[in-house]
């Protein structure tokens, strides 16, 4: 299982990156142990990807360090690459190349020799699932066969650390289902995994720790039970609501056990501690205040709730 | 290094050959366009110009008859037509009902003026639409002009020495000859194959530094720069890849010229070198582009059409003049030094004529590809 | 309709946001009309290399200057003249003995010899050049024949001979152009120029555009678009509308600025945009239709510029059309470029108006439809399959 020995696999250490007038990563740091999978959870804007960016040896930090199983990483260098796969958002995959072609050229790059190249292409196709389809050409995959590619290639020179990179947008549920398992599988055998995402319910189900990123730095990070106890036991009250609710929302700010108020979509959301207790008055504001409720709906705290309350913004847009 | 850029360059010529853009725009596009230049511009070379003219003799006398039938003797010669029209013919309209050329007019009168001391005039009425046609027209009608007025000479002074000289005893008694210091050079055929070869390496070299900005575009540039590779392979790469199939597809050129034409270049050596050279200036040229333009379309766009236009300024299409401002523009193309390296080599006794051009190729690469090499280097990043 | 006009005015602008785009579609056609036009400009009298002295030598210059076809470069020697030809300082030139005069008034052919370079109008000045020294050696040639015939002194016969020749004027010959004018004014000038290169590279550029209809099928913006509340029509059209306002300002462009800064003449201005709108419909519809047949981009880059100057070519945009045989000329009028230099032409030289082009717009009016007719219904069949 999760060996955690003592030397992280990669270690970040007060990364600045600015474009212009924007701050993009604005002093972050983060370590990810052996086996660990660490997610960088954020809207989209937040720094998620051009935090990656350095950390794989693309872009070149203003400040801060790289380190990846000892070797420090730079741009210039190629010097400690092999032990990084990354998988990027876009799909990274040449079309006119069959899937065995793309996986071959990719080993060939890491500089591994042919025999060995040519076992591990066939053990990873095996492993994604594409052995029957290794000899078409990628522009003839479905949207799902070339996530799956994208996800061995990274796969191929069994490195240390693992990027994804936002990997299930845009995936069908059965595919992301299946990437979702992979990753589990990898980090069960002692892969480190660096997974960037906005989906909360991934981050909960997969990561060992997490980071919140908002506006380019590290809000807060920990495991998920950590994260969802900072803010207290409080459960989440989402009410969908139209019409007036200015003064509705004073009156229930001001309650009693009511920690924070916000807003998502058409609804309110409501962080409260045992909020189905306070139900009857938050209604009773609305109503008075003439609107119309929709659903309402109870739950138990999660990283959403941890993000609104840190942020006051919540994660999906 | 080495090893990266092996590995980039096998992966990008299998890319190349897998979607067939590069037979059809490298190979197939200059052999169609190289047939169809050599139909239009082609006859024009061997001087079959086609002219069609009329002779109208108003005068009817021994000396127009004379002059008419020296006209009408061309017809069926070379592209010549000639038609003696009635002596009372409307030369503007039968130009204009007939499309003829040129009409030549002989007034009434002239038998009478030549034989006198008056001033004898001819007119030559043009089609204003074929003004090179009839420029050929005046110039047969000089030709028989300075024939009359010798045989009018030699009439009037030999009569008056008491001679008897017959009209036609005299022709031209000077020996023209021709010759060609620059050599024979290259046939119409020939010329045109080298032109439109030369113009099209420009496209196919597209095929290497243009894919750098499309790999940006489609993410997988973020690979490779994430690899252990040094970042300079990728750009070398690229170049390589344009060089190779530049040079692959110039010399399937004048190979199937040799075999299909029976062009003759001379010695192979000279030709090649001067197709290497002439594909590095390419590749570097188009490498600048890639270099300045925002995205691979535009950079697309941008180096067709700096391609077709060197290659009119060179002189891929027709022969540009040597003299002034058109000789010094095409002498800063590589076209100009490729074409003319071909047209001195089949008359040059030894291959190491070519060596001028070839110098001035290689300067233009440098001069190009320095700044090309510095811009793609900005481009890599993700 | 509004939304035709939202995608046409969405082309014309996405062409203008790469500013390599705006260099070359704005400055290149000027500076290639420029080039050309200077090339085959009228005004431009080429140097003759001339070595030789003696009597012969100076009557055929000052005879060769007094043509106005070329000026006279006097030469040194033989050697010297061959190398300039070589090195293409001189276009031709001829090499005269200098003892020409003596030997024709001997009675004997005189060697006359020409160098020719590899420039075009060589074969022009090989013409000249020898009319220039013909005439010029009329009369010692005579005096030459004449003398071997004759028992008298040498002397008395170049006398007689010489007076005589005085006293005989020489054949004028007058040139005219059928319809009155001056021949001098209609040669192959910037105004050809600027109609052949005007024809081929509107074509071309629209045919580029081309490659900008399958990016936007690549990266699924057509595909976006069909899932708007737009009908298939609209953007097909729209589409279309697009590639006709690019070659329709590109057209209009060089028309405007070759005429300002080179005085070229198009002729009638209503009659002019009459044909541009038209050929400009032309253009679009073959853009299209490539566009709407081709895989990928850079298969169309190859079939457009084969197209594009394979029929420029053909069509006469490169060589004036009244310089091909008749055969040639039947092919060049299966192309649209021949029919819009025609009407260009009609225009220009003969001063014509739009109704003397009708029948040239009509046959480009008909490339129209059957291209665009053909593209649309591509279109309508690839668009949704991608």
């Amino acid at each position: 299982m999760s060996t955690t020995s003592s030397e992280p696999i990669a270690e970040v250490s007060g990364l600045h990156k600015r474009f212009g007038a924007v701050h993009a990563v604005n002093d972050v740091s983060l370590r990810i142990g052996a086996g660990e999978t660490y997610g960088l959870l954020g809207p989209n804007g937040a720094g998620k990807t051009t935090t990656i960016s350095m950390l794989a040896g693309l872009l070149e930090p203003d400040e801060g360090t790289v380190v990846v199983a000892g070797t420090p990483i730079r741009p210039r260098s190629t010097k400690g690459r092999e032990a990084i796969g990354l998988v990027p958002q876009d799909l990274a995959i040449y079309p006119d190349l069959s899937g065995e072609e793309n996986l071959s050229f990719f080993a060939a790059l890491y500089g591994m020799p042919n025999r060995e190249a040519s076992q591990r292409v066939t053990e990873i196709l095996d492993v994604i699932g594409l052995t029957d389809r290794r000899k078409d050409r990628t522009s003839k995959y479905s949207g799902g066969m070339k996530r799956r590619l994208n996800i061995g290639i990274g796969l191929l020179h069994s490195p240390r650390l693992l990027i994804l990179d936002e990997p299930t947008v845009g995936v069908d549920p059965q595919s992301r289902n299946a990437i979702l398992e992979s990753v589990e599988a990898l980090s069960g055998e002692g892969m480190a995994v660096l997974y960037t995402t906005h989906y909360m319910e991934e981050a909960e189900r997969l990561c060992d720790r997490i980071g919140i990123i908002d506006d380019g730095t590290v809000i807060a990070e920990g495991t998920t039970a950590e994260l969802t106890a900072s803010i207290g036991e409080q459960e989440r009250v989402r009410i969908e609501v139209n019409g007036q609710v200015e003064d509705a929302v004073e009156h229930i700010r001001a309650m009693d056990g009511i920690a924070d108020v916000g807003a998502d979509d058409h609804a309110l959301v409501i962080l409260a501690s045992d909020g189905s207790h306070h139900l009857p008055a938050i209604i009773g504001h609305l109503t008075d205040g003439g609107a119309q409720i929709g659903s309402i709906d109870v739950t138990r705290p999660d990283l959403e709730a941890v993000f609104l309350h840190l942020t006051g913004k919540a994660l999906r847009e | 290094m080495i090893h990266a850029v092996a590995t980039l360059v096998r992966k990008d010529l299998r890319e190349r050959f897998r979607d067939k853009s590069f037979f059809l725009l490298g190979i197939l596009t200059p052999l169609v366009l190289a047939f169809i230049l050599d139909l239009v511009f082609g006859d024009l070379g061997e001087g079959e110009l086609e002219v069609r003219m009329g002779v109208v003799d108003a005068d009817q006398s021994d000396v127009s008859s004379q002059l008419g039938e020296g006209l009408v003797a061309l017809d069926g010669q070379g592209g010549f037509e000639v038609t003696m029209l009635g002596a009372d013919a409307d030369a503007d309209a039968v130009i204009d009902d007939d499309g003829l050329d040129a009409v030549v007019v002989i007034p009434d009168g002239f038998g009478a003026a030549v034989n006198s001391t008056d001033t004898p005039s001819l007119d030559v009425v043009e089609n204003p639409d074929r003004p090179v046609q009839a420029g050929v027209v005046e110039s047969v009608v000089d030709g028989l002009v300075a024939d009359i007025e010798r045989s009018r000479l030699l009439a009037g002074a030999g009569e008056q020495l008491d001679l008897t000289v017959p009209a036609d005893s005299l022709a031209s008694v000077l020996e023209v000859r021709r010759e060609h210091p620059g050599g024979e050079g290259l046939d119409v055929g020939a010329r045109m194959f080298a032109g439109m070869a030369v113009m099209f390496v420009f496209f196919t070299v597209q095929f290497g530094v243009t894919t750098l900005l499309s790999e940006k575009e489609s993410g997988t540039l973020t690979r490779l720069l994430a690899a252990p590779i040094p970042r300079d392979s990728v750009m070398i790469a690229k170049g390589a890849v344009s060089y190779v199939l530049g040079v692959l597809a110039t010399m399937i050129l004048m190979v199937a010229a040799s075999v299909l034409l029976g062009a003759s270049w001379g010695s192979w050596i000279g030709a090649t070198l001067l197709v290497l050279s002439a594909v590095l200036t390419a590749v570097a040229l188009m490498a600048v582009v890639a270099g300045l333009a925002k995205t691979a379309e535009g950079a697309g766009a941008a180096q067709a059409i700096i391609a077709v236009g060197l290659a009119m300024l060179g002189g891929s299409w027709f022969p540009v003049g040597e003299d002034g401002l058109i000789g010094m523009l095409a002498r800063l193309t590589p076209h100009y030094w490729f074409l003319s390296g071909l047209e001195d080599l089949p008359d040059a006794a030894s291959w190491t004529v070519v060596g001028t051009p070839v110098l001035a190729m290689l300067i233009i690469a440098v001069v190009a590809g320095v700044p090309a090499a510095i811009l793609l280097r900005r481009r890599l990043t993700p | 309709m509004r939304r035709i006009f939202t995608i046409a005015r969405f082309n014309l602008v996405r062409m203008f946001r790469e500013r390599a785009n705006l260099f070359f579609v704005l400055v290149f056609p000027i500076l290639i009309i420029a080039v050309l036009g200077t090339q085959f400009g009228d005004d431009q009298t080429s140097e003759v290399g001339v070595s030789g002295s003696g009597d012969l030598v100076e009557r055929g210059v000052e005879r060769l200057e007094g043509t106005g076809a070329a000026d006279v470069r006097r030469v040194e020697s033989a050697e010297e003249l061959r190398e300039l030809i070589d090195d293409g300082s001189l276009p031709a030139g001829v090499v005269v003995p200098g003892d020409a005069e003596e030997l024709l008034r001997d009675g004997e052919a005189v060697p006359l010899t020409l160098y020719l370079g590899d420039g075009d109008n060589a074969a022009q000045l090989e013409g000249v050049i020898t009319r220039a020294f013909e005439a010029e050696a009329v009369v010692p040639g005579v005096i030459g024949h004449l003398t071997s015939q004759s028992d008298l002194p040498a002397d008395e016969v170049a006398d007689v001979v010489t007076r005589t020749a005085s006293a005989l004027p020489a054949i004028e010959v007058h040139r005219v152009l059928a319809g009155g004018g001056d021949p001098d004014d209609t040669g192959y000038g910037i105004d050809q120029v600027a109609v052949g290169m005007l024809v081929l590279l509107t074509f071309l550029n629209a045919l580029t555009g081309a490659a900008a209809l399958i990016q936007s099928r690549k990266h699924g913006v057509s595909r976006r678009m069909v899932a708007t509340p737009t009908s298939m029509r609209t953007i097909v059209i729209g589409e279309g509308a697009g590639r006709w306002s690019v070659g329709m300002f590109q057209a209009v462009y060089i028309m405007l600025v070759t005429a300002v800064l080179f005085g070229v003449t198009w002729g009638d201005p209503v009659g002019a945009v009459a044909i541009l709108a038209v050929f400009a419909a032309v253009a679009a519809g073959a853009a299209m239709l490539v566009g709407a047949v081709m895989q990928n981009d850079e298969q169309a880059a190859g079939i457009t510029v084969m197209v594009g100057l394979g029929l420029g070519a053909l069509g006469g945009a490169m060589l004036p059309l009244e310089l091909f045989g008749s055969t040639m000329n039947t092919v060049a009028h299966f192309t649209p470029h021949a029919w819009a230099i025609d009407a260009f032409t009609e225009l220009g030289r003969h001063g014509g108006t739009v109704m003397d082009i009708l029948p040239e717009l009509g046959v480009l009016g008909a490339f129209a439809v059957v291209l665009v007719g053909l593209a649309a219904w591509r279109l309508r069949v690839t668009l949704t399959r991608v």
